[in-house]
């Protein structure tokens, strides 16, 4: 049963009735193929989100987006003006120091946090103002989200960690842990099927954190820090993973980064200071 | 996958999950405990009626409780043993005396006499000494449980009760009043003497209806030949008799307060823990937010949890209220837990494991999955 209340206004596929074709990733190359888009020269996206096709060009586009906390009874402007966007199947890294805007901009283009303006288009459909709930359903059906903690649940086994998200859809458990089992195999954690997270490494953790991101084939995977916890050799492996599962779900990824070394896996990268893109 | 979720995260944390396991039998034991008490306590209460072998009680008008009569003429057994229906009337004395102990002291004590030959009225067995013990001279049955109030009598011995001489020629097991004085029994004839009341009157007529016969329609018939009198069906009576405790005493309120005490210990107990979980786990709360789960689907999760608990709980709770019951319960502190009482504590405390799921979740509603990103 699928579990899919929001309506999907570019009448994609809903994510979930298809699971996870764990064959095709493992024929898929390593590296990424999506075409490498040239950066325009202030890192705004072209103005046309539609290609010339009639298909959808963009798996998310932010455009205008302002973001203000209240601090100290103070509003401070986090966000000023954001235009963003990540192609279909594109790698897109978004870059800064410390306080930049980069996790606020992360959170509104994963629905996890409303703009106070602009809009946030996914897949062609908007989002920026949906309810609580749609917005839940959105995150749920649409888009894979990798934590620079990980954030598994401590008191359950990997396979059911990755299981979860496709039993949210609706598919039965039995079904859902088959094929968590097929793609954690595929991560090369095949021995660690009933390993809970508290006995697995930080690198085993954010691997299960990323079969969980891709199990349910979402068009958009965020990533916060993904490799922030981990040592280089690790850091990389997971990057290596990420970019290869990402491309072979078809997805497009957003990856919050202030770590230089892994900016060779990005197809683009986006710096913002001051919460302006630059 | 949720209820999976809720499990193994709550036996992953077994130190909680102990304290709030240990709320939820707290609260069941506290229940069927005080509530087997008091239904002991009741039980005692209404001993004369529920073993007297008698369909009706007949006493005076307005007569509340079976240890309270008030005397009625004796010679009125006649009318009652004429009416169509009735197998068998006999009058049986329930009235307060004194027995003079060995060293001297009085003990206040209830005197039961019945007809010698009757079987109605006879509350009693004896465990020790005759079975025949009442027919033996100045012959009176204590309690082996009243054996410290009554300074240890023996087989045999003479005491003086209301000024005349009473031999303990046997003695019977568990069959104590409400009241703090001790039951004696003996004849119609030696109650009358012992009490020093009229021998032509007596407490109650007891009546046994011919089989096939509706008591509640002799009680009628009763009461149309002698409006001066009440006649109740013996399960009307042993009501009556333990209402008028319940109700001027105040001991159900006191019963029913520390039972309403041990629920609310329960309820803050297990809502303490489930709150004290959620606080730990409030990241992983977070995460399932962002990930795709509902509140339906939380709501869900945090019954469950609740549930979990409770039915847990309430198993060995019972298991452990039926254990205490069976090695702990005496004669003088019957623990009576009736069948029924089980039933209803366990309802009563699935119910408040499952409120108090709600003090969780106001936390967890709280929660932004947005902090998820911010470590």
């Amino acid at each position: 049963m699928m579990n899919d209340n929001v309506q999907l206004a570019d009448g994609a596929q809903p994510v979930g009735v298809h699971p996870l074709d764990v064959q095709t990733m493992h024929n898929a190359s390593a590296t990424h193929n999506a075409p490498v888009l040239t950066p325009q020269p202030d890192g705004r996206p072209p103005e046309n989100s539609v290609q010339p096709s009639g298909g959808i060009r963009y798996a998310i586009e932010a455009r205008g987006v302002c973001k203000a906390y209240r601090i100290g009874g103070e509003s401070r402007r986090v966000l000023d003006d954001v235009d963003f966007a990540a192609e279909v199947g594109e790698c897109v890294f978004l870059s800064g120091p410390s306080g930049s805007g980069k996790s606020t901009l992360l959170s509104i283009l994963g629905c996890l946090l409303e703009p106070d303006e602009g809009h946030i288009t996914i897949g062609g459909r908007r989002v920026d103002r949906l309810s609580v709930s749609q917005r839940t359903l959105v995150r749920r059906n649409r888009i894979g989200f990798v934590f620079q903690r990980f954030q598994l649940i401590k008191g359950i086994t990997a396979l059911d960690n990755v299981a979860f998200p496709l039993t949210l859809q609706g598919i039965a458990t039995n079904r859902a842990r088959h094929l968590a089992s097929q793609l954690l195999h595929h991560v090369g954690l095949g021995l660690h099927l009933n390993a809970l997270p508290t006995r697995m490494s930080p690198g085993q953790c954010q691997r299960v954190a990323l079969a969980r991101a891709v199990i349910a084939k979402p068009k958009l995977v965020l990533a916060d820090e993904p490799t922030a916890a981990l040592d280089g050799k690790s850091g990389d492996e997971v990057m290596e993973l990420l970019k290869q599962l990402v491309s072979s779900a078809g997805a497009s990824a957003v990856v919050v980064t202030h770590d230089p070394r892994i900016h060779r896996y990005a197809d683009r990268v986006c710096k913002i200071e001051n919460g302006v893109l630059r | 996958m949720l209820l999976n979720i809720a499990f193994k995260t709550l036996i992953s944390d077994r130190g909680k999950l102990l304290a709030g396991l240990i709320g939820v039998i707290f609260s069941i034991v506290l229940v069927n405990i005080q509530g087997g008490l008091f239904s002991g306590l009741m039980a005692k209460a209404t001993l004369l009626v529920d073993r007297g072998n008698a369909d009706i009680w007949v006493g005076n008008r307005g007569m509340h409780n079976v240890d309270f009569p008030h005397d009625i003429p004796q010679r009125w057994i006649h009318r009652v043993r004429s009416i169509p229906g009735v197998e068998q009337a006999d009058p049986i004395r329930i009235s307060f005396s004194e027995m003079m102990l060995p060293n001297g002291e009085y003990e206040s004590i209830v005197v039961v006499g019945v007809e010698p030959e009757s079987d109605l009225g006879r509350s009693w067995e004896v465990v020790e000494g005759p079975a025949d013990a009442l027919d033996k001279p100045h012959a009176v049955i204590v309690d082996q449980c009243d054996d410290d109030r009554l300074a240890a009598p023996v087989i045999g011995e003479l005491r003086e009760i209301g000024g005349r001489r009473a031999r303990i020629a046997g003695k019977s097991r568990g069959i104590l009043s409400f009241l703090v004085a001790p039951y004696v029994f003996t004849t119609l004839q030696r109650a009358s003497e012992f009490t020093g009341s009229d021998p032509n009157s007596c407490s109650y007529f007891l009546v046994k209806t011919q089989p096939g016969i509706h008591p509640a329609d002799i009680c009628q018939a009763i009461q149309e030949r002698l409006p001066e009198v009440s006649a109740l069906t013996a399960e009307q009576y042993a009501d009556r008799s333990a209402n008028f405790w319940t109700t001027r005493t105040g001991i159900g309120m006191s019963f029913g307060a520390s039972t309403i005490l041990g629920l609310l210990v329960g309820l803050v107990m297990v809502g303490q823990t489930l709150y004290a979980m959620v606080l730990d786990r409030i990241s992983e709360f977070a995460t399932l937010k962002a990930i795709g789960a509902t509140e339906r689907e939380i709501v869900t999760l945090l019954t469950a949890q609740s549930a979990v608990v409770a039915t847990l709980g309430i198993a060995i709770g019972i298991v452990l209220s039926a254990l205490i019951g069976f090695f702990f319960s005496t004669p003088r502190a019957s623990i009576q837990i009736p069948p029924s009482l089980y039933g209803v504590s366990a309802a009563l405390v699935f119910v408040i494991c499952l409120v108090a799921s709600g003090l969780p979740y106001l936390r967890v509603r709280r929660v932004d999955p947005h902090e998820v990103l911010q470590g």
